[in-house]
């Protein structure tokens, strides 16, 4: 027996002892484990690699004292332990990139209380959304959190990956929702961070452990500010001339102090796209993002062998289109003008039925006066129909043996058209890119942007990806943009978030590192600590 | 080391005329970031305690007095009031720390624009003194609390290098790390610029005012309006006695209590938030009454009936409770101190959707303090509390001050 099998043993036995029998090393769950869904592990998935970092066991705890006692068990043995919610994570987030421990948080997933009148409910977080989102409904109240992946992401990973959901400009992000939190930092403590009552002093540490990723604390409980459930959802379709139109149409909307639940703008080639695929299913199926409908057949049943090969010849085409990307976009701009009637934007309001009549009616004006033609409730309706298709459609492209991948950033109004641009022109070379914009502010909003590409083989697939990003965040910052909007670092961004922290803030999410997880155990090497907190371990030394 | 010798650096890092002494305590008014650091290295390396200081209203006295031993430095931020940059397209305002709340949302009105609300009293603080208490500051829920606000932030550290968080309307890139200094009091690092988002001056505003039959009532019914998404600019409620008592009331509201509302905004939907606001009145038993009391409210908000206005009695006790604790937490702790022999006056403000804020005046002394703490607390109502409690995060609050503050040169006195 090998000392690495022998310890793999030993560390088994020592979880089952806190567990029973909740614990596993089989093959099967290493390799369901052994990734999240960033793409670039789907490209090694693609070319038949399973798991690009199995863990050596996988936990699932059922109580915050079994999930203390594993912590305290990894830091002991200075063993990594990585939580691990939905796995919907796109940034390689919750992988166990050095092996060890990965602690399911999926069987911590009760509503622990909820209060009718004070409109506050605390869930375990291993949760999962749809589910939590369900326990509300029946009562007739809403978190009114709706990301895309509400179906395979749970509620930890929602606040340890500071997510957004679809119609966060009413109802807030993630972290406008959480009241208090219960958190087992690295050491195996467990801590409840409240709000702090106003004027009291100190850090907001809720705010802290928001977005830490899993590196500084494992959250098994949150309250969370739930609401009635809307009484009506006015839902329309909005044709903009082109994008700063539409960007202007919506700054006018918010800085009016209009809180519009659903914002969406999509770029000429998104809307076209849009457009296109709507006619093709004759106006019953709509996806969120255009961009995947390229690689889809017109319905769901088993294909006949005739459009088997117009399926072959679609993706050989697109293939081919797709390795000469400069040539494509350009393509593109040229003819999408001709075709596209402007950029579709779909604007939403929801909540007390005068209340968004009236915010519909007044920011229609501002939408008219901005140049806009109203398209009436079908676009609208389409969209919020499909609206979490995004996460599950991202298999025909890979099928095709291309890639897809999305780069969400944000930028303040003065620099959104700029970063949409930069991003654009600096991604276009390498991929098929379309955006939209949405998750809208007073001050800014977010972009979305997708992005295809295709490579003669794996290595020349990573390559481009690499590229693609590399391009796209340096443009970013450079245009004066942020590098994630609600996505997060994980791994796939950490090497661009020194530039847009700076050294001092890297060496402030170092310190926050050491305080609370001291042994360094926590979901290493991720968001960037693994040089900030070596880096200090040697000052300390010294 | 003499004094003088600290007197004559300081002055050298900041000008002579930028410092002046009172015993051992050297008041010190840096221009610019450059020189808080300046400031900081000989505090470090004299190792003399530093106690920024912005706000007149909310500074932390200096311990034990000017009349010290050891000397200590008074960081006095108010030379540093440039206005940075007025982005009147993203509707931000980045500006130095030391610039006067005042100052600052006079410079956006002339744009057309406001900070939102911000009551009279706090005009004269500054904004990085508002920031670093995270203060009630804004007389107003309907647009959150200043750290809500703030979407870029410049802090010096103690080993004087500085962080910069640039401006964004948000961010997933790890823990937001402004909140580490927002509300820290400058225990872990000085404030010395910060963007704030900025609002259109309101086209219109109106207001309404109502009578029910009891304080409970009123809160039932401002609780419906808030659940319903009307946000009013502001609310207060009122039990009859305290109505007269206050002067807002031209009549004698005969027994019931009063509801007070504002709302600012556009004025087709400022209309139908009232009217939202006076459907829930009427379900509950109440009447509405006409604008006049309330739109005396808020005109004369600077003045006694001010939330952090003193009373003859000392300042309000202020107790924050869910909305649907706030009646319990009314009624609790005046029973209680009614029963410990003291009269109690309050009244309920500060409403949002997380909440609300109960202001009791009473002769304060430690004992009756007590006596309301324990009765809010019981109620379910959040006492104003001096420190976090759960002990873990005390420890780590301060390994993190250890961390970033090895020399422990910034003033905590309340924080640690």
């Amino acid at each position: 027996v090998s000392p690495a099998a022998a310890s793999s043993k030993d560390l088994l036995h020592a979880v089952r002892e806190i567990v029973g029998p909740r614990a596993s090393q089989s093959p099967a769950d290493r390799l369901a484990y052994g990734r999240d869904l960033w793409p670039r592990s789907l490209l090694a998935l693609q070319d038949g690699e399973g798991a690009p970092w199995p863990p050596d066991v996988i936990v699932w705890p059922e109580s915050t004292a079994e999930v203390a006692a594993l912590v305290r068990l990894a830091a002991h043995r200075r063993t990594p332990i990585v939580p691990f919610g939905g796995g919907s994570g796109v940034c390689g987030g919750a992988t166990a990139v050095r092996g060890g421990i990965v602690l399911d948080m999926k069987r911590m997933d009760r509503l622990v209380s909820i209060d009718q009148q004070a409109l506050e409910a605390t869930f375990e977080a291993g949760i999962n959304g749809e589910h939590l989102e369900h326990e509300l409904s029946r009562r007739g109240l809403t978190l009114g959190h709706f990301p895309s992946s509400i179906m395979c992401s749970t509620l930890g990973g929602w606040l340890a990956a500071r997510s957004a959901g679809q119609l966060s400009t009413r109802y807030g992000k993630i972290e406008d929702m959480a009241l208090a939190l219960e958190v087992v930092t690295g050491a195996g403590e467990i801590c409840l961070a409240g709000r702090a009552p106003r004027g009291a002093p100190g850090p907001d540490w809720v705010q802290l452990f928001i977005g830490s990723e899993g590196t500084l604390g494992v959250i098994t409980r949150a309250t969370l500010r739930v609401r009635p459930a809307p009484e009506v959802r006015l839902l329309r379709g909005w044709e903009m001339p082109r994008v700063a139109a539409g960007c202007e149409a919506i700054r006018r909307v918010l800085q009016r102090g209009l809180r519009p639940a659903a914002v969406r703008l999509y770029d000429e080639l998104d809307t076209l796209i849009h457009r296109t695929s709507a006619r093709d299913r004759g106006e019953r199926e709509h996806a969120k993002s255009g961009a995947v409908e390229l690689f889809k057949m017109p319905d769901a049943r088993e294909p006949s062998e005739l459009e088997r090969r117009v399926r072959g010849a679609r993706g050989f085409f697109l293939r081919l289109a797709l390795a000469h990307p400069g040539g494509l976009n350009e393509a593109i701009r040229r003819l999408v003008p001709r075709f596209s009637g402007g950029c579709l934007l779909i604007l939403g309001f929801e909540g007390d039925r005068e209340l968004a009549t009236m915010e519909a009616e007044v920011a229609a004006r501002e939408l008219s006066r901005t140049g806009g033609r109203d398209l009436g409730e079908e676009p609208g309706l389409r969209w919020f129909e499909h609206r979490y298709k995004i996460s599950f459609q991202q298999s025909p492209v890979f099928e095709n043996g291309a890639f897809v991948d999305t780069m969400e950033v944000a930028a303040t109004w003065d620099r959104v058209l700029d970063v949409y641009r930069a991003v654009r022109a600096a991604v276009s070379r390498h991929a098929l890119v379309m955006a939209h914009f949405s998750h809208a502010y007073p001050e800014g909003c977010s972009i979305y942007f997708t992005f295809i590409s295709v490579g003669r083989d794996r290595a020349e697939a990573e390559r481009r990806y690499d590229t693609i990003w590399r391009s796209g965040m340096a443009a970013t910052l450079a245009a004066g943009g942020v590098l994630s909007h609600h996505h997060g670092i994980g791994m796939s961004k950490q090497r661009y978030l020194p530039e847009e922290l700076g050294g001092v803030g890297m060496e402030l999410l170092g310190a926050l590192k050491r305080v609370l997880d001291p042994a360094g155990v926590l979901n290493p090497g991720k968001l960037g600590l693994d040089g900030v907190a070596r880096s200090n371990r040697e000052a300390t030394a010294r | 080391m003499t004094q003088s010798v600290l007197g004559r650096a300081l002055g050298d890092a900041v000008g002579a005329t930028n410092v002046s002494r009172e015993g051992s305590t050297f008041f010190v008014r840096p221009g610019a970031p450059p020189e808080v650091a300046q400031v900081l290295a000989i505090a470090r390396e004299r190792r003399v305690a530093v106690i920024p200081m912005g706000t007149g209203s909310l500074v932390s006295p200096p311990a034990g007095g000017t009349e010290r031993e050891r000397p200590q430095v008074v960081l006095d931020t108010r030379r540093m009031t440039n206005l940075l940059h007025l982005d009147e397209l993203s509707h931000t305002v980045h500006a130095q720390a030391g610039i006067e709340i005042g100052a600052l949302e006079e410079a956006v009105a002339a744009r057309g624009l406001t900070l939102g609300d911000f009551p009279a009293e706090t005009y004269r603080s500054t904004l990085g003194g508002l920031l670093a208490a995270r203060a009630p500051g804004r007389a107003t829920s309907r647009l959150g609390p200043i750290e809500s606000a703030c979407l870029g932030l410049s802090v010096v550290l103690a080993d004087g290098r500085s962080l910069h968080v640039k401006a964004a309307p948000r961010r997933a890139t790890g823990p937001d790390l402004m909140r580490l200094f927002l509300g820290s009091e400058g225990a872990l690092g000085i404030i010395t610029a910060a963007v704030l988002r900025v609002w259109r001056l309101p086209d219109s505003r109106i207001f309404t005012t109502c009578a029910l039959p009891r304080v409970e009532a009123a809160l039932e019914a401002a609780r419906r309006t808030l659940v319903r998404g009307v946000r009013p600019a502001a609310m207060r409620v009122y039990d009859a006695e305290d109505a007269v008592a206050s002067g807002l009331c031209e009549v004698d509201p005969a027994g019931q209590a009063l509801l007070l509302a504002t709302f600012s905004g556009h004025a087709d939907l400022v209309e139908v938030e009232r009217r939202v606001l006076e459907t829930s009145v009427q379900q509950v038993g109440g009447t509405p009454l006409g604008a006049a009391p309330a739109e005396r409210w808020w005109r004369g908000r600077g003045g006694p009936t001010a939330a952090n206005a003193p009373t003859k009695t000392g300042p309000r006790f202020q107790v924050a409770a869910p909305l649907g604790r706030l009646g319990a937490v009314y009624r609790g702790v005046r029973a209680s101190l009614l029963a410990a022999g003291a009269a109690c006056h309050g009244f309920l403000g500060h409403f949002h959707e997380d909440g609300g804020c109960v202001y009791f005046a009473f002769p304060r002394s430690a004992e009756a303090d007590e006596v309301a703490r324990e009765a809010a607390a019981a109620a379910g109502g959040r006492p104003p509390s001096e420190l976090e409690v759960d002990e873990p995060l005390v420890a780590a609050l301060r390994a993190l001050k250890k961390e970033l503050d090895p020399d422990g040169i910034l003033h905590g006195a309340r924080l640690l």
